[in-house]
C-alpha cells in the first residue's frame, strides 16, 4: 500500500487548510465524475459541494484500507447516486439543458455541426435516464469516463463480472433506446449498413420507440 | 416478418471486423433480410459516435470561489471537532431522551395522507391588507397534482388565482402558476404563498413556508419579481431561481442563472449569481432547494392547449409525463400539447413502465392500466400496525437514535428540540424511507437519525402500499 499522504494526515489531525488543499487537488476529477453521472442538471454544483462535505465529514474516520482516490470517487458516485434515487421521489420538472459540443477535437467544426451535435447530446444523455440508474452509472463510467471494470468495480461496490454484465445491458437497453429515437433519424441513416437492395436504414425507423431487443445473456467480456 | 431478437455480440464483431471471412458473410446476408439487426447495427455505429461526442465534450466549471466558501465553514467545524476530540474534551453527553410513538391514522382511498389534512394558519390580516396594495395581480392554475387551495377553496386546472389569496399545496402535491408576462412559479408540497403586487410595480410572492421555484420572464425597465421569505427579500428582473423558507426560520436560496439581490432586515444587500447559493443561516449547512426549472410548454405556450388529466393511480410510486416528475397522492390536471406524449411509471418496487399516449386537441384523460397501475381489485388497502407493535419496535431503536445525539453533543453541545420523524413501512415490514419534520444545524443528526430509522423492522402490516407513521423526538441534554 503507497505511504499516506501527508496532507490526508495533516486533516486528520484537524489543519483546516488541508481540507481546503484537498478540496482544491481534487475538485475538477471529482466535478467530472458527478457531472458524467449525471448529465446535464442544475444541481451539478450542490452535489459536488455535498460530495466534499461528506469526504470533510468522513476523512477523520478514514483509514487507508484503499487509495484514497479511490474513496474519494466511491464516495462522489454514492452522492451522485443518492441525489438521483432522491430526485426520484419528489415532484420535480426535468430541466435537460443542452451540453456544449466538443470542441477541442473539431476546431473547424461549423456552428451549424456543432448545434447539431450539441442535439444529438442532449438526447443521449435524455435517453440515458431511462436506464436503471446501477447500469446507467456503469456505462457512464465506462464508456464517457473511460475507466476499467475493476476500477468501476471497486466505485460501486460490486464484482467485475456484475460490472461487465450491467455494462452489456445497459448498452443493450440503449441501443434498442437509440434504433427507436427519431431524433436520431438523420445518424442512423447516416450510419446504417449497406445492404444491397434493401431501403435505407432510416426510413425504416419508426416514429414511435422501436421494440426493445429482450437480452438473454450477457457476452463474456468487454468490448 | 423477422421478429427475432437481435444478437448484439456478433453484430459487434461484425462491425469491429473481427469475424473470419466466412463468419463475416454469413452476418452480412442475415443483416440483407433482418430489418432488426439492421437497426440493431445502425444503433451501435451511432452509439459510437455519440459516445466519442460526449467524451470530448466540455462542461462548464462550477463556481469554485462561492464553493470553497461555503466548505471553509464545513471544514473549520469538522477540523475543530477533530482537536477538540485529540484533546480530550469531555461534554455532558446525554441527558434526558424521549420520544414516543404514534400511529397515523391509515391513508384513505390510496393517498399516504389524508387528503383532509389542512395547513396551519392563515396569514394576519395586517400582511393581507398590505398584499392588496397596488393594482391587480393574477396567475393562472396550469398544473395541479394533489391538493392545493387558494383562501381555502380548492385549486383546479385553470383557476385564477387573484392578488392577496394565499395559495397553499398539502403534502405531496404541486402547483404550477403563470402570470399574464409568462412568469411562472412552481409550488413544492407543503408550501403557503401570497401573491401580491407592490406600488413600485413588483410582483411579490411571500413565502410563509415551502418552497418555491420560479422561471421569471425577462421584466420591462421598472418592474421587479420578488420572493419574500422571513425578513429577507430576493429581487431579480429575469433568472431561474428557487427559495426555500424552512422550519425553524432558515431561508434557502439557489439560482441557476442571472443574479438575484438578497434583502435583509437593515437593507443590506447581498449579490447571488447563478449557480450560486445563499443561506439566512451561515453557522449551519442547511437543505438548499433544487432549482426545478419547468419546461417551456408551462410558461409559455400553454395556455391554449388542450387539458390533460391523471385519475389517482393506485398501485404506483411515481409517475414522469414528458420529463416531468409528478406526485400521485391525488388527481393531476395540466395544459399538454395536441399529440403523443411520453411517459414512465415506477411501480412499487420501482420497476419502471414505459408508455406513450395521445392527447387530442379536445383534451385526454390518461388510462390508468395504460401507466401499469394495477386493476383497482388488485389493489387491496393499507395494511394495518397495531400501537403496541409500533411503539415496541420504536423503543427497541431508542439506542440507535440516542447514538446519534451523544456524538451530535461532541459538535454541538447546545444542541436541543423537537421534532417528528416520519417513517414509511412497507407491507413486508421493512421501513423504506425515514425523513425528520425539520433540519437541524447538524444535518449530520438528520441522516444519522433517519439511517438508523431505516433499520427498524416491523410486524408486516400487510396491504400494497407503505404505511406512513410519525414518531415525535424530543431532543434534550441535562
Amino acid at each position: 500500500m503507497d505511504a499516506p499522504d501527508p496532507l490526508i494526515r495533516s486533516a486528520q489531525g484537524g489543519d483546516e487548510a488541508a481540507f481546503h488543499a484537498l478540496f482544491v487537488r481534487h475538485r475538477s476529477d471529482v466535478t467530472r465524475t458527478v457531472q458524467r453521472v449525471m448529465g446535464p442538471s442544475p444541481d451539478v454544483d450542490d452535489v459536488v459541494q455535498d460530495v466534499f462535505i461528506h469526504v470533510f465529514r468522513s476523512l477523520p474516520t478514514f483509514r487507508g484500507d484503499s487509495k484514497f482516490t479511490t474513496w474519494l470517487y466511491r464516495l462522489a458516485v454514492n452522492v451522485t447516486r443518492m441525489h438521483l434515487r432522491r430526485g426520484r421521489s419528489r415532484p420535480q420538472i426535468a430541466d435537460v439543458e443542452v451540453p456544449e459540443a466538443p470542441t477541442a477535437d473539431a476546431p473547424s467544426d461549423s456552428p451549424e455541426a456543432r448545434a447539431e451535435c450539441s442535439e444529438r447530446l442532449a438526447v443521449l444523455y435524455r435517453l440515458l435516464e431511462g436506464i436503471g440508474e446501477k447500469k446507467r452509472t456503469v456505462l457512464v463510467l465506462h464508456d464517457l469516463e473511460g475507466r476499467p471494470a475493476k476500477e468501476i468495480g471497486e466505485l460501486v461496490g460490486a464484482p467485475v463480472l456484475t460490472v461487465r454484465t450491467r455494462l452489456f445491458y445497459a448498452r443493450k437497453e440503449l441501443y434498442a433506446a437509440i434504433a427507436g429515437e427519431p431524433r436520431l433519424k438523420a445518424l442512423l441513416s447516416e450510419l446504417g449498413p449497406d445492404v444491397h437492395g434493401r431501403p435505407a436504414l432510416g426510413a425504416a425507423v419508426p416514429d414511435g420507440p422501436a421494440p426493445a431487443a429482450a437480452a438473454k445473456r450477457p457476452p463474456g467480456g468487454e468490448r | 416478418m423477422n421478429r427475432h431478437s437481435p444478437k448484439t455480440a456478433a453484430l459487434l464483431a461484425y462491425d469491429a471486423d473481427l469475424l473470419s471471412p466466412a463468419g463475416a458473410a454469413r452476418i452480412a446476408r442475415h443483416l440483407a433480410g433482418c430489418e432488426a439487426c439492421r437497426a440493431e447495427l445502425a444503433a451501435i455505429r451511432a452509439y459510437e459516435t455519440l459516445r466519442r461526442e460526449a467524451s470530448a465534450q466540455r462542461w462548464r466549471e462550477p463556481d469554485w470561489a462561492a464553493m470553497e466558501a461555503r466548505l471553509r465553514r464545513e471544514a473549520r467545524e469538522v477540523a475543530g471537532a477533530v482537536r477538540r476530540e485529540r484533546a480530550g474534551a469531555r461534554h455532558a453527553l446525554w441527558g434526558g431522551f424521549a420520544a414516543a410513538a404514534a400511529v397515523l391514522a391509515l391513508v384513505t382511498g390510496g393517498a399516504l395522507w389524508p387528503a383532509e389534512a389542512a395547513p396551519t394558519e392563515r396569514p394576519d390580516a395586517a400582511a393581507l391588507a398590505a398584499a392588496r396594495e397596488g393594482a391587480p395581480r393574477e396567475a393562472r392554475v396550469m398544473l395541479v397534482a394533489g391538493h392545493a387551495t387558494a383562501d381555502e377553496r380548492p385549486l383546479t386546472l385553470d383557476a385564477t388565482v387573484r392578488e392577496g389569496a394565499l395559495v397553499a399545496t398539502f403534502p405531496r402535491s404541486t402547483v404550477h402558476l403563470r402570470l399574464a408576462d409568462g412568469t411562472g412559479f412552481l409550488l413544492g408540497d407543503e408550501t403557503r404563498v401570497t401573491l401580491a403586487r407592490s406600488r413600485e410595480r413588483a410582483t411579490q410572492l411571500t413565502l410563509e413556508q415551502g418552497r418555491v421555484t420560479s422561471r421569471v420572464a425577462p421584466l420591462d425597465a421598472g418592474a421587479r419579481y420578488e420572493v419574500r421569505a422571513g425578513d429577507w427579500v430576493f429581487t431579480v428582473r429575469g433568472t431561474r431561481f428557487a427559495v426555500a423558507h424552512l422550519a425553524g426560520g432558515v431561508v434557502t436560496l439557489s439560482v441557476a442563472d442571472g443574479t438575484v439581490d438578497v434583502r435583509d432586515a437593515e437593507g443590506t444587500v447581498t449579490s447571488v449569481t447563478g449557480p450560486g447559493r445563499w443561506n439566512s443561516s451561515p453557522d449551519t449547512v442547511a437543505v438548499h432547494p433544487s432549482v426545478l426549472v419547468a419546461p417551456v410548454g408551462l410558461d409559455a405556450k400553454a395556455r391554449d392547449w388542450p387539458a390533460l388529466r391523471v385519475p389517482r393511480l393506485e398501485g404506483l410510486r411515481g409517475l414522469e409525463i414528458d420529463g416531468l416528475a409528478l406526485p400521485i397522492a391525488g388527481t393531476i390536471a395540466m395544459r399538454a400539447s395536441p399529440g403523443t406524449h411520453r411517459g414512465v411509471s415506477f411501480a412499487l418496487s420501482g420497476a419502471p413502465t414505459r408508455f406513450e399516449f395521445e392527447v387530442s386537441p379536445e383534451g385526454s384523460s390518461l388510462d390508468p392500466t395504460l401507466a401499469g397501475a394495477p386493476e383497482p381489485d388488485a389493489a387491496p388497502s393499507h395494511g394495518v400496525l397495531a400501537p403496541s407493535a409500533v411503539r415496541a419496535v420504536v423503543a427497541r431503536g431508542m439506542d440507535g437514535l440516542q447514538r446519534c445525539y451523544r456524538t451530535a453533543l461532541l459538535r454541538r453541545p447546545d444542541l436541543t428540540g423537537q421534532m417528528t420523524l416520519r417513517a414509511w413501512v412497507a407491507p413486508s415490514g421493512r421501513v423504506t424511507r425515514a425523513t425528520l419534520s425539520a433540519t437541524t444545524p447538524l444535518p449530520w443528526l438528520s441522516t444519522c437519525v433517519e439511517n438508523q430509522a431505516r433499520r427498524w423492522s416491523f410486524p408486516p402490516p400487510g396491504g400494497v402500499e407503505s404505511l406512513a407513521l410519525d414518531v415525535p423526538l424530543d431532543f434534550a441534554s441535562d
